[in-house]
């Protein structure tokens, strides 16, 4: 008796501390989306105020008018956009020659590729970025999109995608007469919508994000991206953590959408990679 | 379906050609690290000069952080804007690595054809001297802050304190006012209201040595070991660290979790701040958004009456080396630097002193806090980073590590300021090196 | 058939792609070649420019002497009699008082100069000066009597004479500004468009600019630099001369015709060769692979030899005629200008000298007397440490290459009358168009080699033409990929190391190779082992956030259906942490308002100052760290719990293990090649940290945050010393290469290949 009572008592506790612990991983969003509408006094205050009296969307309008948000807006969108086309035909060309494709040599370069996933890239940085000033490309959407193009855990991923595919639906398209790019591009691409889907989810939510780099290659106002913006205007206006928290919602609230949108992607791509989903 | 891809592409084709009508114009770029009033003040100031002048297109582009980090590689790579506003501190930097070009020769044309800023007789001379090297011009002033003591009249008024005076006062006088202005008004055993805001920022403890007899730099500007930790500066700061650990003043740490010492100063929880000029924009500001504040400023406090010191920070508008247009460039600087935008931005707008001699006169009759501020220039002397490249950002760096080891390191004034000297010393070797 | 058509195209593709690798490099050279002849020509104008200067110096400190005694103008009339045209003493209105003797036209005291002089402050002044067509140099002075004196020299033929025998250039003046301007009656006008447009371009730039002429229907360039009066304030002139276009084209032409004859003649045997190695290959039964490959290198070898030669060899040897050529005319110039300074004044003025000659020239100088260092714009330290390369005498001066402050310059030395006089050229934009030329060359030679497997692949494999397609194919495809990876992960990788051994800033033209110099100052940069040790005490969140991640996935999978729930809230920091969560981190790190500090006070914990000390703002970013982490590390260990087959539970229950041993024996073995992944891309990203030092620290307070990564961050863009940040990024390569090692060796080789 006293056994299961335990048992059941420890499941309890342990399944209590479970959900305080998820709801405390919320807790800094809450809190964002919460003093984003409060005044500054407000914050200021023992115990900590966790929700606004009054909505005071002035902290947004502040916010606004402070910087070119809506171009911020825009240029992140175009860059992740475009990055994430890019990435996709690169790594699911490459993926299909790694997987699919048999030439000589085939092996080594999937070897290279791998190695070059794991070596840190932080030695690539700065020439990378003296590479962009040689050519002109400092503060331009080239310097955003074109280095951000590989992805070589996506391109892992596509391949291991591509092996599962029977072998069979290919030999049928090749004894009708198609090329190697039919067969690409009708064939094996339209089966591959789930991980590309999962590719393009992680793609997106760490392009949107992305910091250090925009950092380093814009100059502007004009090609700035929103976690700039979000960082330049932190710098400024240090103590006034209302607009500051409006900003963060700002960036954050689009991010957390497509993660609770994609969430079936997401699981999935995480099971690809640790690869017992064979 | 044809016939639209067509049309689209003529669509395309007349954009392009749209956008190349600005042919003809020169185009020129002026950067600077200004917020959010000054940024829409310049821009006024520039909409004028290209009404006066229309053969020239000019962009604004404010930098908010990192200023001069892009600007030396803009320059360093061939795209430098064709204006930039520099700081006094930077000056003997871009001099020595040849970023800026020698504006006299344009100036004098200029000058002769009657531009306007062109005439160098109309600025404070101190302030032009800050951007001469030898027979070489390379900025015009755009304005000056003056640092010293604001101080909250009702704090005062409520506790029956006399105002600092305005001809200037000693340490001891400054320390007797703090005193009388802490209070523990709640009964926790702490003061939570305090006589004045702890400097540590480097711009205002140079001036605040410099008052209290001491210098930081030995005069042809190769050391700072016995200048700097001197025995009488250490003396000097000792007095100010002692005055902190008496409660006068919040502790950064404090300052910090309570909003910054200007919040506290707007609240009326501070009495004092010694910081520049500019800040009477922001209190401005304050009073606008509704606040209760009567301020009134007063010279730095000083050792001994001919100690009087303090020190007017500067920037102007300089011409980088390889700008494409420098005719233009020198024109549209003078005219940032010129009556008109001295109007605007100074009188105006008020957002420091002016540096042409009328318009700061103007703004004394209209001000009173100007009017102590212009006061001060006639004992200010100029920033002490326009002399060495050594200042920005090595001694400022260094002090600022300087005062964390004496804040939250542990260290005594003595030991930190030694070892700020020694450490600044060793940049100056390497670099003469 | 089809062989052969593979065949030819090869062939073909061979000899175009070397063909034009060497016209490519040709029009490359030819530009950097101009350019660099160009800036030479300019250093001849600026030359000219400082003896002009050193001329007008030399007469104001005649004139000096009146500036206290005004009675000694007698004397100073005497000391300069034999080269004054005219001479006068006037009043302040321009009225004659007294002539010496000489004839001198009234029209001198109407003149814009001798009203600058009415202004003056009591300083003689000294211009050139155009009077009936030719040039002279006037003088001038207000004295203490408010009279001035004026006197115009004939003295400007020296510079003339200069410009011919030492420059071996043609100087013509213009006088004037650059919309209206007169030349000298010896020399033929130009077309007025051309000279106003090229005043107009130096005036505006205020460097020398040249533009192209033709001179009795030849080319040649014209190159010109203003001249200001004496304050430095106005135009009054410009000196110009004339290049003819054959004045470098020996070395143009020789460089030219070599690099013609290596293109046709190492495509040509490129193309032989490789039909040679086809026919070879066709008749013989077996060639052995390494021999195939020897072959098809030799095809290549010719043209890898010569482009080599080419870029690091010839290219510089010309670029360096050049340059010593026109170092010693310009040494010549100033050293003559240094001997007659000796002539009329001490040491004195030796520091105006070099200080006007380092302006003019932007070149540096040591005056020496009797090996001590009399002036000299370097420090005593650079002088101490200069490196002299090789040297060889000529005449009676020494020149060669020595590096200062291992930047490589051309020296000139000449001893005058018991002073040493050192001049030194820095060649930094030489160096750097060889060096553009190398990069050049080493990517050509690359592709080159990158042909010698394609060729011999092809010629193996001529037979199967399904295995040359599919080949083709495959890499087709692959193209993208590979082009990206070269261009932004390996070329940039070799292109840290070559950046290591460099002193590189964007700010300074100069990249001289330092060698190991960047790794030796990092041993003993303090900071830097700081930031290391900053990195690894950071890096060890990742164990224990992996501890917590595993005691969370093995609660959270017994739960079933709320785990999915759960696992969506953990994973959620993942995904979307960046600067905008690290914002919300300043506040609940707040000591006196912030949630942590108020939580930690419902247990009795005392407020914290995390973000403001020494001792916790590590461990504040430590708790940010794991909270974006466990989320990830949740979820692999969850899918390798899910992983384990419940066979292996079922057994060991029937045998009767307990929960713990069940725990130990199966659960863990069966999470370590997930352990693995994890453990080692954790790691590896935790040195990679970034965002919340720089929001929320930057580095501080007194360096406790100051990360590997931000610190390169900091040398590089902040301090903008990219050699040294690059030497900073590999020493943190290796370590975390070897890190990777050690692990895989560790947790053993199978786990790793039970991925791929």
């Amino acid at each position: 008796m006293n056994n299961r009572f335990f048992s059941i008592f420890v499941k309890v506790v342990i399944m209590a501390l479970l959900i305080l612990l998820g709801l405390s991983t919320l807790l800094p969003y809450i809190l964002m989306i919460s003093f984003s509408f409060m005044a500054e006094f407000e914050m200021y205050r023992l115990p900590p105020k966790l929700i606004p009296d009054v909505l005071r969307w002035e902290n947004y309008v502040e916010m606004w008018q402070s910087q070119p948000w809506g171009r911020y807006i825009f240029n992140t969108l175009f860059i992740t956009v475009a990055v994430l086309i890019g990435q996709i035909i690169l790594i699911a060309m490459g993926g299909y020659a790694l997987s699919r494709l048999h030439f000589p040599g085939r092996d080594f370069m999937f070897k290279l590729f791998i190695t070059f996933m794991l070596l840190p890239g932080v030695v690539t940085l700065i020439p990378g970025f003296i590479i962009l000033h040689s050519m002109n490309w400092v503060d331009t959407y080239w310097a955003m999109i074109i280095p951000a193009l590989g992805n070589i855990w996506g391109m892992f991923l596509m391949r291991q995608y591509m092996l599962s595919l029977p072998s069979s639906i290919e030999d049928a398209a090749r004894i009708d007469g198609a090329s190697s790019w039919q067969i690409f591009w009708k064939v094996i691409m339209p089966l591959c919508k789930p991980v590309v889907a999962t590719v393009g989810t992680f793609t997106f939510l760490a392009q949107w994000r992305s910091f250090f780099w925009p950092l380093i290659v814009t100059r502007s106002k004009e090609m700035r991206v929103i976690e700039v913006g979000v960082a330049m205007f932190s710098s400024q206006y240090v103590t006034n953590y209302p607009a500051q928290m409006a900003t963060a919602a700002l960036s954050s609230i689009p991010m957390i959408l497509i993660y609770i949108f994609a969430q079936k992607w997401i699981v999935q791509g995480i099971r690809l990679t640790s690869g017992y989903d064979k | 379906m044809r016939r639209v891809r067509h049309s689209k592409a003529f669509l395309v084709i007349a954009i392009i050609l749209l956008s190349s009508l600005s042919i003809g114009v020169t185009k020129l770029r002026v950067t600077t690290w200004a917020g959010a009033e000054e940024a829409a003040l310049d821009e006024e100031i520039i909409a004028e000069f290209m009404r006066l002048n229309p053969e020239y297109e000019v962009t604004y582009e404010p930098v908010p952080g990192d200023y001069y980090q892009k600007i030396l590689t803009d320059i360093g790579a061939g795209t430098p804007p064709d204006v930039i506003l520099l700081d006094a501190e930077m000056i003997p930097a871009f001099v020595e690595g040849n970023y800026l070009t020698d504006i006299n020769p344009f100036i004098s044309r200029l000058n002769r054809d009657g531009a306007s800023g062109t005439n160098l007789a109309e600025y404070f001379p101190v302030l032009v001297d800050i951007f001469r090297s030898g027979r070489s011009l390379y900025a015009l002033p755009k304005d000056t802050s003056p640092i010293g003591i604001f101080y909250n009249k009702k704090v005062f008024d409520e506790l029956g304190v006399p105002y600092p005076p305005q001809e200037g006062w000693t340490l001891e006088e400054f320390a007797e006012t703090a005193r009388c202005l802490s209070k523990d008004t709640d009964g926790d055993g702490k003061n939570d209201v305090w006589g004045f805001a702890f400097p540590s920022w480097v711009g205002v403890v140079v001036p605040l040595l410099w008052a209290g007899g001491g210098e930081v730099f030995s005069p042809d500007f190769t050391q700072t070991s016995g200048y700097l930790n001197s025995d009488l500066n250490v003396k000097n700061y000792e007095f100010f660290m002692d005055l902190l650990s008496k409660g006068y003043a919040p502790s950064p740490q404090e300052a910090s979790s309570l909003g910054g010492t200007s919040a506290l100063f707007y609240t009326g929880k501070v009495g004092m701040t010694i910081t520049g000029r500019w800040f009477n924009v922001s209190i401005k500001g304050q009073i606008a958004k509704g606040a209760d504040l009567d301020v009134g400023a007063a010279p730095i406090p000083y050792a001994a009456p001919e100690n009087k010191a303090t020190v007017t920070y500067a920037s102007g508008w300089a011409v980088p080396a390889n700008a494409a247009d420098k005719s233009g460039a020198t024109m549209l600087a003078a005219f940032l630097s010129s009556e008109y935008a001295q109007k605007k931005r100074c009188l105006e707008g008020g957002l420091a002193i002016s540096a042409i001699k009328e318009i700061a006169e103007l703004q004394a009759e209209q001000d009173e806090l100007d009017a102590a501020f212009i006061k001060m220039l006639d004992f200010a002397r100029v920033p002490v980073g326009s002399q060495t490249k050594y200042y920005r950002p090595q001694f400022e760096d260094t002090w600022a590590e300087a005062f964390d080891r004496m804040n939250v390191g542990g260290e005594t004034v003595r030991q930190a300021m030694d070892w700020a000297a020694e450490t600044i010393d060793k940049y100056i070797e390497e670099g003469e090196n | 058939m089809r062989r052969y058509k593979t065949l030819v195209g090869l062939v073909v593709l061979a000899g175009l792609l070397i063909l034009s690798a060497f016209a490519i490099l040709n029009i490359y050279a030819k530009s950097s070649f101009e350019e660099f002849t160009a800036e030479s020509e300019a250093a001849l104008l600026k030359s000219l420019k400082l003896n002009y200067q050193n001329l007008t110096a030399e007469i104001d400190t005649k004139l000096n002497i009146l500036v206290d005694n005004p009675g000694s103008v007698n004397e100073v009339i005497q000391s300069l009699s034999d080269e004054i045209e005219y001479v006068g003493l006037f009043d302040y209105s321009g009225n004659l008082l007294r002539d010496f003797g000489y004839s001198s036209p009234a029209s001198l005291s109407s003149s814009l100069f001798f009203e600058n002089l009415t202004f003056s402050s009591g300083y003689p002044k000294t211009e050139m000066t155009l009077i009936d067509g030719r040039a002279y140099i006037q003088t001038g002075i207000l004295m203490l009597d408010d009279t001035i004196l004026l006197v115009v020299l004939d003295k400007f033929d020296g510079i003339t004479d200069k410009a011919n025998s030492i420059y071996e250039r043609m100087l013509n003046v213009y006088f004037g500004n650059e919309d209206d301007f007169a030349s000298l009656n010896a020399y033929p006008m130009l077309d007025y468009e051309t000279l106003n447009s090229l005043f107009t371009k130096t005036m505006n730039s205020q460097k020398p600019e040249a533009e192209e002429i033709s001179v009795e229907d030849e080319k040649a360039t014209l190159n010109a630099i203003a001249v200001y009066d004496s304050d430095n304030w106005e135009v009054i002139g410009f000196f110009t001369t004339i290049t003819e276009s054959s004045e470098w084209s020996e070395e143009s032409r020789s460089m030219l015709i070599f690099l013609w004859i290596s293109a046709f003649s190492s495509s040509v045997f490129a193309m032989l060769f490789l039909y040679l190695l086809f026919r070879r290959s066709q008749s013989s039964i077996k060639m052995k692979r390494s021999v195939r490959f020897l072959l098809g290198f030799i095809a290549y070898l010719p043209a890898i030899i010569l482009f080599g030669v080419f870029a690091f060899s010839l290219f510089g040897d010309s670029l360096s005629k050049v340059s010593s050529a026109v170092a010693l005319k310009n040494a010549k110039g100033w050293f003559s200008d240094a001997s007659s300074l000796l002539g009329y004044e001490s040491e004195r003025s030796l520091k105006e000298f070099v200080d006007r000659s380092k302006r003019v020239l932007s070149a540096s100088f040591i005056i020496k007397k009797d090996d001590n260092i009399v002036v000299s714009n370097l420090s005593e330290k650079r002088i101490a440490n200069l490196e002299i390369m090789n040297s060889f005498n000529q005449n009676d001066m020494e020149s060669g290459k020595a590096k200062v402050n291992d930047v490589v310059h051309t020296y000139v030395k000449k001893n005058i009358d018991g002073f040493e006089f050192t001049i030194l050229f820095e060649e930094t934009s030489r160096e750097n168009s060889i060096l553009s030329i190398q990069f050049f060359s080493i990517g050509a030679i690359l592709v080159l080699l990158v042909m010698v497997v394609v060729s011999t692949f092809i010629i193996s494999n001529i037979e199967s033409q399904t295995l040359i397609n599919r080949t083709l194919i495959g890499y087709g495809f692959l193209l993208p990929a590979l082009v990206h990876l070269v261009w932004w992960a390996v070329g940039p990788m070799g292109f840290a190391l070559f950046l290591a051994f460099r002193r590189w800033s964007i700010v300074d033209a100069a990249k001289p190779f330092v060698g190991f110099g960047n790794f030796i100052e990092l041993f003993s940069d303090l900071k830097f082992w700081n930031a290391m040790k900053n990195t690894a005490v950071y890096s060890i969140y990742v164990p224990i956030g992996m501890f917590i991640s595993l005691l969370l996935a093995i609660a959270v999978n017994k739960l079933g259906k709320l785990s999915i729930v759960l696992r969506v809230l953990y994973y959620l920091p993942v995904v979307t942490a960046g600067v905008a969560t690290t914002i919300v981190w300043r506040w609940i790190f707040n000591r006196d308002f912030g949630v942590l500090n108020f939580i930690l006070g419902l247990v009795g914990i005392k407020s914290i100052a995390w973000l403001e000390s020494p001792q916790f703002a590590l461990i504040s970013m430590m708790i940010i760290g794991i909270w974006s982490a466990i989320g990830s590390q949740l979820l692999i260990f969850l899918a390798g719990l899910q992983g384990i087959p419940k066979d292996f539970y079922d057994a060991a229950a029937v045998d009767g293990a307990s929960k713990p041993r069940i725990f130990w024996k199966i659960t863990l073995p069966l999470l370590k090649p997930t352990s693995l992944f994890v453990l080692v891309t954790s790691v590896i990203g935790s040195f990679q940290v970034f965002t919340p030092i720089y929001v929320l620290t930057q580095g501080g307070p007194l360096r406790s945050t100051d990360v590997v990564f931000y610190h390169i961050w900091q040398s590089a863009w902040v301090d903008m010393r990219m050699g040294y940040a690059a030497a900073q990024s590999w020493i943190l390569f290796l370590l975390l290469a070897a890190l990777t090692l050690v692990e895989f060796k560790l947790f053993g080789k199978e786990s790793w290949q039970a991925y791929f």
